[in-house]
Formats: structure tokens, C-alpha cells, sequence
């Protein structure tokens, strides 16, 4: 396969890619833990699950998990937090204890240009994949993982996750769902209000 | 792209102290459940990751991903659901407030 780029370059690339992705995670990660106010809190911490969702599509080689860590990570739970933020009054957004100093507009800037360059490359990367997944002319046929010697496609890994689910792990699926239920009527106990106060 | 996996776990291990030293550095109960979300997800790495070095069946790290991410979301809606009915009771979500059960 022919590159328009030398290898050595190629993979350069790729390592300031990682680098790139892990410094938007771990970036992401501690600015959802320190500042002040938790609304931004709960934003920086949806760029940390969309970067763990880069991780497992690059690095672990599963879409599927991408799109699970998508839609129920940073589509469901954080706009269950947002909700609660909310409903928990003007106290809640902000804590006692001054956040630590970390941002400047000159901070802002930086950081607002590097999350724009790599949410380019981001939607670039993946509408790529999927678009190669959708062409079987285009497909080579192996996505291969040298480190490991693991050859496989994409096809074929979401057909044995989806056998395992419905017969290895059937017990845990059932589990899973029962706990879910649980959790539901737990959580519906906990934030009705009594009889008398309606 | 394949590197090896001791990035990850380093990635995985410093994610994990920025969520520990959250949780202990907070007092905001939604920013508790925040840092745990973060340290959930550093497991999750690596369990995505090592998949990779299982030969005979490399799903089964995707199917424990799968697991933890159904029990995070059960834990977060019970967190919230709990924080919700403190502030209710207490009119704060300051766990330093919460002074209930302390002997």
C-alpha cells in the first residue's frame, strides 16, 4: 500500500496524535475536578468521556463501545447531572471552597483552539471509519493490530460480542437489567415526595 | 494505531489519582459523583485495552466495559436520586453538611 507520506512521518504523527488525545482526556479529567463552578464541571467532564470514547475507537478497536460510551456515558448521565444541578438551587452550582486558579483567558484561547483542532481530526478519523466500514471496496479487509498479532474486522467482533452477550454472559445481561429496574424504582422512592406534601 | 499498552495504563493510573484526589478534595456531593465517574473510566481503559491481548475471546473486555458502564449509570441515577432527597431535607448538597450519622 502506497503512502503520499513517509512512514517515519506517518508514525510521528500518530504519536502526536496520542499525545494530542491524552493530553484532552487527562486535561479534561482534571479540570472537571477542579473547577469552581460544577455546570462547567459536568461540560469538562463530558470532553473527558468523549475523549476516553476516542481511546476505545483508536486504540481498543471497537466502535461499538465508542458509540455505547456516547450516548449513555456522555448523552445520558451528564444531562441527568445537569438536571440535578438544576433542581438543586442556586447553592449547588458553586463550592464553598475557591476552585483552584487555572484558568486565564489567555488559557481559554489555547485550549479552545487545541479541543477545536482535535475535535477536527475527531469527526475527520470517524467519519472515515464508519464511511470505510460502509464500502466494501474500500475496506482492506483486516483491521490489523500489530502489537498484539490479533487479526480481525470490525463485523466480525460485533457478531461474537453480540453471540457472548446472549450466551457466555446471558446470566450478567439479566442481572444487568433486573439492577437497572432496581435502580429505577430506587431512585423513584428516593426523590417522591410524601402524600401529605402534594 | 496500535501502541503498547503500558500507555494506557499510565493514561489509566493518572486518570484514576485526578478522580481519587477530586473526591477527596471536594465538598460538593455532584462533584464527588463526578470524580467517581472518573475513576470509572480509567477501568474502563483499561479493560478496553487489555480486550486486545486476549487471544481466545477478545469480546469479553468489551463485554465487562459494557458492565461497568451499566453500573455507573445505576450509580449515578441512586447518587443523584440521594442527593436530590438530602438537599430536599437539608437544603444543601455540601457533603461536609451532612453530619447525620457522625458518632
Amino acid at each position: 500500500m502506497a503512502f503520499l507520506i513517509p512512514t517515519e512521518l506517518f508514525e510521528a504523527l500518530n504519536y502526536l496524535v496520542l499525545v494530542l488525545l491524552i493530553g484532552y482526556t487527562l486535561g479534561s479529567a482534571l479540570l472537571a475536578v477542579s473547577v469552581k463552578s460544577i455546570y462547567h464541571a459536568v461540560l469538562w467532564l463530558i470532553f473527558s468521556l468523549l475523549g476516553v470514547a476516542m481511546i476505545f475507537l483508536f486504540y481498543a478497536e471497537s466502535s461499538f463501545l465508542l458509540v455505547v460510551q456516547m450516548i449513555v456515558y456522555a448523552g445520558g448521565i451528564t444531562v441527568l447531572m445537569l438536571f440535578a444541578i438544576s433542581l438543586s438551587g442556586k447553592e449547588a452550582m458553586f463550592e464553598k471552597s475557591k476552585g483552584w486558579k487555572l484558568m486565564d483567558w489567555r488559557l481559554n484561547l489555547a485550549g479552545g483552539f487545541i479541543l477545536f483542532t482535535i475535535a477536527v481530526y475527531i469527526i475527520t478519523q470517524v467519519s472515515s471509519t464508519f464511511w470505510q466500514a460502509q464500502n466494501p471496496l474500500l475496506r482492506p479487509g483486516t483491521t490489523g493490530n500489530a502489537t498484539v498479532g490479533i487479526t480481525f474486522n470490525e463485523a466480525e467482533m460485533i457478531q461474537r460480542l453480540a453471540s457472548e452477550l446472549f450466551t457466555v454472559h446471558g446470566g450478567t445481561v439479566i442481572l444487568l437489567g433486573l439492577l437497572l429496574l432496581a435502580t429505577m424504582l430506587g431512585s423513584v422512592y428516593l426523590v417522591k415526595k410524601e402524600v401529605e406534601d402534594l | 494505531m496500535s501502541f503498547e499498552a503500558s500507555i494506557f495504563v499510565i493514561v489509566a493510573l493518572i486518570m484514576f489519582l485526578i478522580g481519587f484526589i477530586g473526591f477527596i478534595k471536594s465538598q460538593s456531593a455532584i462533584r464527588m459523583l463526578i470524580a467517581v465517574e472518573i475513576m470509572i473510566n480509567s477501568a474502563n481503559i483499561n479493560f478496553a485495552v487489555f480486550a486486545l491481548y486476549n487471544d481466545t475471546s477478545f469480546v469479553t473486555g468489551h463485554v465487562a466495559v459494557l458492565i461497568s458502564i451499566s453500573l455507573a449509570a445505576a450509580e449515578a441515577a441512586i447518587g443523584l436520586g440521594l442527593i436530590l432527597s438530602i438537599y430536599r431535607s437539608h437544603g444543601t448538597v455540601d457533603a461536609t453538611d451532612f453530619v447525620e450519622l457522625k458518632g
